[in-house]
């Protein structure tokens, strides 16, 4: 999903991909709430520890490819994946209090290696990942998007990750334990939540093998949590607020995915008042056509999982929204796949991270044939 | 006004190099006075730069003295930093000496660029480039990343071999970024590199040096204290910079002081030369009164003169200045670099202020000194003028109130020395009214002098001979225009005296204490790049396994060189330098104490306590930090925080910050810290000391240590020393020579006038030749007494500078050493001068044809 693709994409897209890219620098927990104007110095960036995909990039080489559906296993598998390139845990969730005012968040951890191998080093504070981390919450009655970053070293205790007992953090931020518990707070908001399992694991893809292009290996290794039931608290300000919703979990790793032409990605991870949910990306093209690699997955109830290729699901833009940067993104969609008719429509306009890496990702409602919550990522625009 | 103006321009034209002379004068003591401001700003500058650069936006510091701070706690302080909207980031530093590059060092500067953006905008911009090699610098063993101008400089290429202690490493350089014209660039040369990198190289495994903090408010400060580990502090960043910054402050003033007495040697000479201009042209005044010329007017006559010749020569000397500058800043980098740290390339600035300083020094100085004659020309009666003898006479009436002004600027002296702040200025202040005191009753003793001197002539069997008898009564009789400059000479001699006897006195000091506690025979240390401030690297212990294994040692002594956190009587808290070591118990006598100790017991009182755990501090650690024997400092330590009582204050010539000193066991015992960074050897009976010296080079092998014989370690020190103070000598003798050309231009004006007299001596049939005698003769008793007079007042001054000076400014207490050789030298110099300056006119006067004279007449 979203963020392998940013890896790449950006970089095509926006030439210096800072993205995600480890972002040395000035901005690091920078609050650029969206509300408060951020210009003027781009913090200092490190497109270079990522590859850029239209090249044979002889980074990659040393690096383990995604090429067949490993033998997944919990929680050895939550942990991390040193031998792939890039990888990360994206959390996301609608939650509300119990007088019904309503919460969007999101929560993600990447790490980036900077080498393939280790060179056996005297130090503990060398390292060759680089660890970066993105907080968002977005307060709807309050009409306010809030957004952070941090990065460190993978080294010293500052930032890291571990399967068992299970435990991600960067600078102070972090999700740790079983259940799995959000930890993290910036600029005067905070997360605080502990979300239970809920559903069993979906392998997206091939058995969790997701594939983004035609060549071998480019692909990633990619499995969901999705529908995690969610309580805890949320604090803007001087204020408390104790919330429930769902939460859903997306970890991905790997090492190259996308191909030539792609120059960005939409996509959608919707939580249904009927139990079912589905998760569709569509990689795009710069002329805004979709790739025969997109596809997505529709979860039953009772966590039965059925495919959906890029032919079976039609998703259609309906409104546009210009931010304060002056990107233009869609900003209301009509989904339909096998017998849902969706309409999406995002519960703030404004829900874009101006951080080291520009991007939308923000809180939806689902209305039309059944309705429901979720969250969708527009990366490229 | 006009016509008066033109009187005065012709009347000064016929003695066009008299007022050159003048202006030259005026003009080197403004150039001596600017030079030194021009040099002391750049030093300054640059080490305010060398140090701004690598504090940056800190507003605190965790430090833990040599020891370093434990690296795990760094994640805790970070936590409570960025919680309270602050910032953290860590920095392992060491100056590194670059092998291919013999003398030039590289400051390896490590830190993680994560952490770094709010705290160095410089190195943090390097990163900024995109196409900047992040990765490589992270992950590869030995990168680092220098500045393109730092990169020329020192002409490094890939790959660069540096050492660090007796440690030889390779570096590399993968990239070099463009001089953005900011502080870290310009001022240091400086190599950025990752912390574990700077960890590996300097091997500072499982610490940090420090940890730089923001910190916007008291509460984030409090939550940072609560996460410190065992031993580490938090300080205030500026502090730093601070105790850096005052070290050398003492040297900056006592520059500063020498200048001016450059600058008041030329006050008295331009007072010198305008009174000479005002005696000699009495009859002109006289003449001008009766022709209805008001006081007033030639009060403004005589001061618009010296207005003209103050502004020639302010623009002159601080032209001047700015040359001499470039010269005086090596001297001044060069000793800063030798005593405190190393600092940047520094670059002389034309400061705007200090040329208008200079200007307005020079123009006010040259005005002051004309004040006092003018007002006596302005007073002179229409007819009285005519009369030679008027003058003198007024000037013998004035002699009782130069005495009064002389002895009251005396005791005025002595009180600012007493009852004043000890402080360095108050302590020039006081010696500098005790000064002109004392220049001011110079020509109240001249006469007396003068007569023993003629006295003592007539005793020395050269008879009552006439010449020698008109030479005495002409000294006396020319005192209106002849005092002025004699005191100038007495006082340019006295402060040459003064800087000798002081300097020499330091020397001897230097000398004598290195003699005793230079008691073992061979010394080895890995060879230090600056004097101070460095937490020495510990010796390899394999290499000191195998010099140990040499034969031929008897004894050695250990010593670990660090800097420890040390909280003080009154609350506040620094790092210091420690040594811990172990005497043998026969070196102990080497340590003197002062006070020193009431008695044999007490002194061994004193070692038992240093055993058991007290603290030895020097002289300059007691006199800067305010402390005395019986005072308790809280030493901080990985173990825990130790109160420890000062057992003695040790005189200690070594360095001018102070040390402490601990027992070895104590500190290896609180430290946890075994390391050894020096050791004292003596050799066993028989064993010459330079075969020892060269098998324990050869057992050294490629290991860059410094293993000198105590001799040479002497030699080497007793080097710095003489480097220290050539400054000062340079400006000696500059003042010397302001004072030269006074006293050239007063005896020459003498002569002049007195072509009369030479000329009517002469018609009485003396010969050419013994006119000249008669003038050498007037000189010399000039020159001797001006050199009598200027002993006193010379030792009195050495006195002054070291017990007030010298004290206060690094702490440092020694005996005054009189040598009797630099006093007869004194008096010769005087003398010398004199005679030179005297001869040159008494020499164009006896060729004067005889006719011509007496027509003047």
């Amino acid at each position: 999903m979203p963020t392998e693709f940013s890896l790449r994409n950006v970089l095509v897209t926006f030439g210096c991909f800072c993205v995600v890219g480890v972002i040395l620098g000035g901005c690091f927990d920078s609050a650029a709430q969206v509300s408060a104007e951020k210009t003027g110095d781009k913090p200092i960036q490190i497109g270079q520890l990522l590859s850029d995909p239209l090249v044979a990039d002889p980074r990659v080489a040393g690096y383990a490819r995604a090429t067949v559906a490993p033998t997944f296993s919990f929680p050895a598998d939550h942990g991390p994946h040193s031998d792939y390139r890039t990888e990360w845990w994206y959390w996301t969730g609608n939650v509300t209090t119990a007088d019904g005012r309503a919460f969007g968040y999101q929560f993600t951890v990447f790490r980036f290696a900077m080498a393939p191998t280790t060179v056996p080093r005297a130090s503990a504070w060398a390292t060759r990942d680089t660890w970066l981390a993105h907080l968002a919450i977005t307060d709807v009655d309050g009409q306010k998007f809030y957004a952070f970053e941090r990065s460190a070293r993978g080294a010293g205790g500052l930032a890291g990750a571990q399967g068992d007992p299970f435990r991600v953090h960067c600078e102070g931020w972090q999700v740790s334990g079983t259940p799995m518990r959000i930890q993290a707070d910036a600029g005067g908001v905070a997360l605080d939540l502990t979300m239970q399992a809920g559903k069993p694991v979906v392998l997206q893809g091939d058995q969790g093998l997701s594939r983004k292009g035609a060549e071998p290996g480019n692909a990633s290794l990619y499995y969901s949590l999705t529908r995690m039931p969610t309580t805890g608290t949320i604090r803007i300000g001087e204020r408390r607020h104790d919330v429930s919703g769902t939460s859903w979990m997306d970890r991905e790793w790997s090492t190259s995915a996308l191909e030539a032409g792609v120059v960005g990605w939409d996509w959608f991870a919707l939580q249904l008042a009927d139990g079912r949910e589905v998760m569709f990306y569509r990689l795009r093209r710069a002329d805004g056509t979709a790739t025969n690699f997109s596809g997505g997955t529709l979860i039953a109830s009772d966590g039965s999982v059925t495919r959906l290729s890029a032919a079976e699901v039609t998703l259609t833009s309906t409104a546009t929204w210009t931010s304060r940067t002056g990107t233009k993104y869609p900003a209301a969609w009509h989904l339909r796949a096998a017998d849902l008719e969706l309409d999406i429509t995002p519960r703030l306009p404004d829900q874009e991270l101006d951080l080291a890496v520009r991007y939308w990702e923000g809180a939806v409602v689902v209305s039309g044939s059944q309705r429901g919550v979720g969250y969708v990522e527009l990366a490229g625009y | 006004m006009t016509i008066l103006a033109t009187i005065a321009w012709r009347s000064q034209r016929q003695h066009p190099w008299l007022a050159a002379l003048a202006i030259l004068g005026i003009a080197l003591g403004v150039a001596v006075a600017t030079a030194i401001a021009l040099a002391n700003a750049a030093a300054r500058h640059a080490f305010a730069e060398s140090i701004t650069g690598i504090v940056g936006n800190a507003s605190h510091q965790v430090v833990a003295g040599s020891a370093g701070v434990p690296e795990g706690a760094y994640a805790a302080i970070r936590a409570a930093a960025l919680a309270h909207g602050g910032a953290a980031a860590p920095v392992v530093e060491a100056e590194v000496a670059l092998i291919d590059r013999p003398g030039r060092t590289l400051r390896l500067f490590g830190i993680d660029p994560f952490a770094e953006a709010p705290f160095r905008a410089s190195t943090s911009a390097v990163q900024r480039d995109r196409a900047f090699p992040l990765a490589r610098l992270l992950t590869e063993p030995g990168a680092i990343v220098v500045s393109q101008p730092t990169a020329e400089a020192l002409g490094l290429s890939d790959k660069i071999r540096i050492r660090h202690g007796t440690t030889i490493r390779e570096l590399t350089l993968i990239a070099t970024v463009p001089d953005d014209g900011n502080a870290l660039n310009r001022s240091a040369t400086i190599a950025v590199c990752d912390v574990s990198t700077a960890q590996e190289i300097l091997g500072r495994l499982g610490v940090l040096d420090r940890i730089d903090l923001i910190l916007p408010d008291g509460e984030a400060l409090s939550a940072v204290t609560t996460a410190l580990p065992s031993g580490a502090e938090i300080v205030p960043a500026a502090r730093r910079g601070d105790s850096l910054r005052q070290l050398t402050e003492a040297f900056h003033t006592n520059l500063s002081a020498l200048g001016l007495i450059a600058l008041v040697v030329g006050m008295f000479l331009i007072a010198n030369t305008a009174s000479f201009a005002v005696v000699r042209r009495r009859e002109l005044f006289s003449r001008l009164r009766a022709h209805g010329a008001t006081p007033g007017q030639i009060l403004a006559l005589v001061l618009g003169e010296a207005l003209v010749a103050g502004i020639f020569a302010a623009v002159l000397g601080v032209a001047l200045g700015i040359a001499l500058a470039h010269f005086l800043l090596r001297l001044v980098t060069r000793t800063i670099g030798d005593l405190y740290a190393v600092i940047g390339p520094a670059t002389i600035s034309i400061d705007r202020s200090i040329v208008l300083q200079g200007l307005a020094l020079g123009i006010l100085a040259t005005l002051l000194a004309a004040l006092w004659p003018a007002l006596d020309a302005a007073r002179s009666a229409p007819r009285l003028g005519l009369l030679r003898t008027v003058p003198e006479r007024a000037w013998r009436r004035s002699l009782p109130w130069l005495a009064l002004g002389g002895g009251g600027l005396l005791a005025l002296c002595g009180a600012v020395l007493v009852g004043l702040p000890p402080t360095i200025t108050w302590g020039f202040v006081g010696l500098g009214c005790g000064l002109i005191g004392a220049a001011l009753l110079v020509p109240v003793l001249l006469l007396p002098v003068v007569s023993g001197l003629a006295w003592l002539a007539g005793i020395l069997a050269l008879g009552r001979h006439p010449l020698v008898t008109l030479a005495s009564r002409a000294v006396g009789a020319n005192l209106s225009r002849t005092g002025i400059a004699v005191a100038a000479l007495s006082v340019a001699c006295a402060a040459a005296l003064g800087m000798t006897l002081m300097v020499g006195s330091f020397r001897l000091a230097l000398d004598t204490w290195l003699a005793t506690t230079l008691s073992a025979d061979v010394y080895i240390s890995a060879p230090r790049l600056v004097a101070a401030r460095v937490g020495a690297q510990p010796l390899e212990p394999t290499l000191t396994a195998r010099l140990l294994a040499v034969p031929g040692i008897a004894a050695v002594l250990p010593k670990r060189d660090a800097v420890v956190s040390v909280t003080f009587p009154d609350g506040t808290s620094d790092d210091v330098d420690m040594a811990a070591f172990e005497p043998l118990p026969d070196s102990r006598d080497a340590f003197v104490a002062r006070p020193a100790f009431a008695s044999p017991a007490a002194r061994e009182a004193a070692w038992t306590a240093f055993t058991g755990g007290a603290l030895f501090v020097t002289e300059p650690f007691a006199t800067h930090r305010a402390v005395k024997a019986g005072d308790h400092l809280i030493v901080h330590t990985p173990t825990g925080d130790q109160r420890l009582t000062i057992a003695a204050v040790l005189v200690d010539y070594s360095s001018d910050q102070g040390a402490v000193y601990l027992h070895r066991e104590r500190y290896r015992a609180w430290f946890s810290d075994d390391g050894i960074t020096a050791l004292a050897l003596t050799a066993a009976p028989g064993v010459e000391v330079e075969d020892l010296c060269a098998r324990l080079r050869l057992a050294a092998g490629d290991a860059p240590l410094s293993i000198t014989s105590s001799r040479a370690l002497k030699t080497a020190s007793m080097t710095v020393f003489d480097r220290t103070f050539a400054i000062t000598a340079v400006i000696r003798w500059l003042a010397a020579g302001v004072a030269v050309l006074g006293l050239i231009a007063a005896l020459a004006a003498v002569q002049f006038e007195r072509a009369r007299t030479t000329a009517r001596l002469r018609a009485a049939g003396v010969t050419p030749r013994e006119v000249i005698a008669l003038a050498v003769i007037e000189c010399l008793f000039t020159g001797l007494a001006a050199g009598l007079l200027a002993i006193p007042i010379g030792v009195a001054l050495a006195a002054g500078l070291t017990h007030v000076i010298n004290r206060r400014s690094f702490g440092w207490s020694m005996e005054l050493h009189t040598d009797p050789w630099q006093l007869v030298l004194t008096v010769a110099l005087a003398a010398g001068a004199a005679i030179i300056a005297g001869l040159i006119p008494a020499w164009r006067a006896s060729r004067r044809p005889l006719a011509e004279a007496l027509h003047a007449d």
